[in-house]
């Protein structure tokens, strides 16, 4: 019963986190720094999630994820949810082939999945939408990806704080080939 | 020696002695003019004094000035502590000011208008960056609902897609997803507005014989009723005609940068409000109080040019 109750602890943590910095990315990012390009700061939540939990978990954190972010933007549901669950399975098999315990897999990760999903984005619009997107803002895909980075080295800190505060075990690491 | 055997050098020194005071007594008297035997002495003191004199005056000098520059030093400092509060000051009534010249244009429109609208700030945006959306502070719990256009005194912002108790999100008319139903004010062709990137957006669906120059201006149709009729939305930046096709594409500038932003209107009512030119008025009508109003020249008394317009 404990157990349980850590788990769910710790999803909701981790949900509670999430709210708060996507409010933050949206709001209090936007009226201080304006037009700036925004760090996508759900990105490391949901990295953190396909990189050190079970597949099932990942998933579920997928679904539960794009519902509340969804909420901060006009893309349609449909389409989030495909991208996001693209890139579970691009950072999932990353991890297969290429992974390395530390932090700096995780901060990587977070970056590369930022470019994964402007560009999967992209993709999605020009394939499925009526008025695709044709001008992508090039700016924000060349500096959104390096700030998220910066904030994935601070966030990685505190889930595994989170994660020892609910006794939350990490899976068994895979290493893989490596460089 | 007797008494009367005198040294002879002795007596002349004695008689010079006592007889030259006396003699000088008796000369005339110019003190204008010191006398020959003096002049020596006093040019040669006169000098002294002169270099003397220089000499403290300039030790004087450096003195005080050493003593200036460290109260120079000092007015200084808190002179310029005094300016740099006096910039942030300046600062800050600056931007009161502005922010008061922009509430009283708002405040204003609002009085003139007979739309009923709601003021909202705006508190956030899209959390992507190729979706345009506003977040503003007024929802559902205000009044508002889906679909509710939302402008601001220049112009067309865009509409609300989505509400929540506490704030609403407006979809811009640069947003890809945004249509709002739009006539070229000149010529009175009909399109849809549609959203292109974040700063343009494009007229669809005119015919290809449809009058329409660069320059001319994109207005609300007003058959919605969502939005006021004839208000501004984009002025026509290109038009793009193919060789073959049955329409054209022209493509739009927005009257309003959103970009520039702080509070927008919400038309929770446009009440059939007309921006268009006095000639496009109905009919009178003695029983409809509204359609007894004659707006004379409407479109200079309600859009006051506020920040963030581009004209």
């Amino acid at each position: 019963m404990r157990i349980k109750g850590l788990l769910i602890g710790n999803y909701l943590i981790f949900l509670g986190f999430l709210a708060l910095f996507v409010a933050f990315q949206s709001s209090v990012w936007f009226q201080v720094l304006g037009s700036l390009p925004a760090p996508q700061m759900w990105i490391p939540v949901f990295v953190f999630w396909c990189i050190y939990r079970e597949p099932h978990e990942s998933v579920i954190m997928t679904y539960a994820l794009t519902a509340l972010v969804s909420t901060q933007t006009s893309l349609t549901f449909a389409i989030f949810l495909s991208i996001n669950v693209c890139i579970f399975a691009s950072v999932w098999l990353i991890k297969q082939r290429f992974y390395w315990s530390g932090s700096g897999f995780y901060i990587l990760m977070s970056g590369l999945s930022t470019l994964i999903f402007f560009i999967l984005h992209l993709l999605f619009s020009l394939l499925l939408e009526d008025n695709p997107l044709t001008r992508p803002d090039w700016f924000s895909w060349a500096l959104s990806p390096l700030l998220t980075m910066f904030f994935a080295l601070i966030f990685y800190h505190v889930f595994f704080l989170f994660d020892r505060i609910t006794a939350k075990e990490v899976p068994r690491e895979t290493s893989g080939g490596g460089f | 020696m007797s008494f009367f055997s005198l040294d002879l050098r002795k007596a002349v020194v004695l008689i010079a002695v006592v007889a030259i005071p006396l003699l000088t007594v008796n000369e005339p008297r110019n003190p204008e003019e010191s006398h020959w035997a003096l002049k020596p002495f006093a040019f040669a003191l006169g000098s002294l004094q002169s270099l003397y004199s220089g000499f403290s005056s300039g030790v004087r000098g450096t003195t005080s000035l050493y003593l200036d520059l460290i109260d120079i030093k000092l007015v200084n400092q808190q002179l310029l502590k005094e300016n740099a509060e006096l910039r942030a000051q300046l600062g800050t009534l600056t931007e009161l000011k502005l922010e008061n010249e922009r509430l009283n244009s708002l405040l204003g429109f609002k009085q003139k208008s007979q739309m009923e609208l709601l003021a909202a700030k705006v508190v956030g945006e899209d959390l992507l960056p190729d979706q345009k959306t506003l977040i503003i502070n007024r929802g559902s719990r205000h009044g508002v609902k889906s679909h509710m256009a939302a402008i601001t005194v220049g112009g067309v912002v865009g509409y609300v897609f989505r509400t929540s108790p506490y704030t609403s999100q407006i979809l811009l008319l640069t947003d890809r997803y945004a249509v709002i139903d739009s006539i070229v004010q000149r010529s009175r062709a009909r399109g849809l507005v549609e959203g292109s990137d974040k700063d343009l957006c494009k007229l669809r669906y005119l015919k290809r014989g449809d009058d329409v120059r660069v320059g001319d201006l994109v207005v609300t149709s007003g058959l919605d009723n969502i939005f006021p009729k004839g208000f501004p939305v984009a002025n026509v930046k290109n038009v793009l005609k193919s060789q073959y096709g049955l329409s054209q594409e022209v493509e739009l500038k927005p009257v309003v940068s959103p970009q520039t932003l702080e509070e927008v209107f919400i038309v929770l009512n446009a009440n059939q409000e007309n921006f268009e030119q006095p000639e496009e008025t109905l009919e009178l009508d003695p029983v409809d109080h509204h359609q007894k109003q004659i707006k004379e020249a409407p479109t200079e008394s309600l859009l006051m040019p506020p920040s963030g317009v581009e004209s």
